[in-house]
């Protein structure tokens, strides 16, 4: 018993001083959490009818240049998925299943497998159908992708996930600065009058069409806050150098995401998410734990209960 | 630094995580400099040209049995999805007027392979048939027989006080029973 038990102090001895390893006791949790979001964001598409049981009556796609759907044209699994609504229900009915079973077992890897081709031909053939590459869907493929690597490295693939989206904004910042946009003073307004001109002209009335003529009328407003996102992208950078500002990139997530959302008519919920979890410290998952237990006692050596 | 920590630390625990991730990141610098995003190997540079201003601000509307259909708030983004999308990309393949130079990397790559073209890309006699499909579209997706359906193009523009002033519409497709 004692030597169990000595075991045991070693190993979370270990887990403490090694920091890229610390979230490996939430493990279960954290895939837990990020599945069920994925379930409440298929949940929000069903509720749209945006779901692949919807398609099957669209029949010109776009490839673009991504040779990823070229290959997938090439295979002709869209025409077998969404040859009659049967097969696109099913083919939805799958999909639910995959992530209620990588909710369930999280630890097997096919289920993690299965999950990760299901919600990859999902995201492809919504893409094709709907002609445009939509990126919402990417950072929860990037995020399935990840669990293919052996479960006991998931800290590691968690903090490289991290790492990621601080590529994600800074790259997006970098791609402004080398193709013009951050030093073009006035795309803020720009990109407002454009993205904007269907709901000002089919909401006239709308306080946020007020709002947006007001902008228009005030330039200054748009493209001041138009820099100001844009930085917030740059800040990004820093969670290559230090976790200390973690918070910071937080809030500047979530900056993006609400003036995107308000001005700009985008919205990554899927993503936006994903990326808070990713910035959150272990302290926090340490406390939903706990909640978790308290709900669902279990063995506490053997981590979460969820 | 805390990303070269990271690397030193995963290259002494995994060997095959640390080859995942190098193969990854060579992945995104490759589709990164050749500006073409092969999934998963994705490229983030939306909007990063700078955005002009214009003469006319244009945008696609649909009216179904004399009802407007297609105005959502931003949080239905995924149904307004189904609906603008695909006509913004039939604008741009009219504006284009010719099948290749819409599909010009596909025709470049593929153009000698006439079968393997065709399994890839909608052909150009779908794309004729493109407001035939899209009216059995719009007839599925609102589970109501269509009277009626009109698709404009909109065109406006902003006043010197912000508000906006209609410049002009063109009937893109019009149905009546």
């Amino acid at each position: 018993m004692e030597k169990v038990l000595r075991k045991e102090k070693e190993h979370f001895t270990n887990i403490q001083s090694n920091s890229w390893n610390q979230f490996e006791k939430y493990s279960n949790l954290i895939v837990r959490v990020c599945t069920l979001w994925i379930l409440f964001t298929l949940i929000l598409r069903w509720i749209q009818s945006a779901l692949p049981l919807n398609y099957y009556s669209l029949k010109l796609i776009s490839v673009k240049n991504d040779y990823a759907y070229w290959l997938f044209r090439y295979t002709q699994i869209d025409r077998l998925i969404l040859q009659n609504s049967t097969s696109a229900t099913l083919f939805t009915l799958s999909l639910f299943v995959s992530i209620i079973l990588l909710f369930l077992f999280p630890r097997l890897w096919l289920i993690r497998f299965n999950a990760f081709v299901h919600y990859c031909i999902f995201a492809i053939l919504n893409n094709l159908y709907i002609t445009h590459h939509m990126h919402y869907f990417m950072l929860i493929i990037l995020f399935l992708l990840a669990l293919l690597f052996p479960f006991r490295l998931f800290s590691y693939t968690w903090n490289a996930m991290r790492f990621y989206v601080c590529w994600l904004y800074a790259s997006a910042f970098l791609w402004k600065v080398r193709f013009g946009a951050f030093l073009d003073w006035n795309t803020g307004v720009e990109t407002v009058k454009n993205n904007m001109a269907k709901w000002v002209y089919q909401n006239p009335e709308h306080f946020l069409t007020d709002i947006i003529h007001f902008g228009i009328a005030h330039p200054f407003i748009f493209n001041f806050g138009h820099k100001l996102v844009l930085i917030a992208e740059g800040i990004f950078l820093i969670g290559f150098f230090t976790k200390k500002y973690d918070k910071l990139l937080i809030f500047s997530a979530l900056l993006i995401f609400i003036s995107t959302a308000l001005f700009s008519d985008v919205f990554f919920i899927e993503q936006l998410f994903i990326i808070i979890l990713l910035f959150l410290s272990p302290h926090y998952w340490e406390k939903l734990n706990n909640i978790t237990n308290s709900i669902m006692p279990c063995n506490k050596s053997k981590g979460s209960s969820i | 630094m805390l990303l070269i920590s990271f690397f030193k630390t995963i290259f002494k625990k995994s060997k095959i995580l640390f080859l995942g991730i190098i193969i990854y990141i060579l992945g995104i610098t490759y589709t990164g400099i050749a500006i073409n995003q092969i999934s998963p190997f994705y490229v983030w540079g939306m909007y990063a040209t700078p955005t002009k201003s214009k003469d006319e601000y244009s945008f696609t509307q649909i009216t179904y049995n004399n009802e407007i259909i297609d105005n959502f708030p931003v949080y239905m983004d995924f149904k307004k999805g189904f609906y603008n999308y695909p006509l913004y990309t039939y604008l741009s393949y009219e504006k284009l007027s010719n099948h290749e130079s819409f599909n010009k990397n596909a025709h470049n790559k593929l153009g000698k392979y006439p079968k393997l073209y065709e399994r890839i890309i909608s052909n150009e006699k779908e794309w004729e048939r493109y407001f035939i499909y899209y009216k059995d579209f719009l007839e599925v997706r609102l589970k109501n027989k269509a009277n009626s359906i009109l698709i404009e193009e909109i065109k406006i523009n902003y006043q010197e006080n912000g508000k906006s002033i209609k410049k002009g519409k063109r009937t893109l497709y019009e149905y009546s029973k």
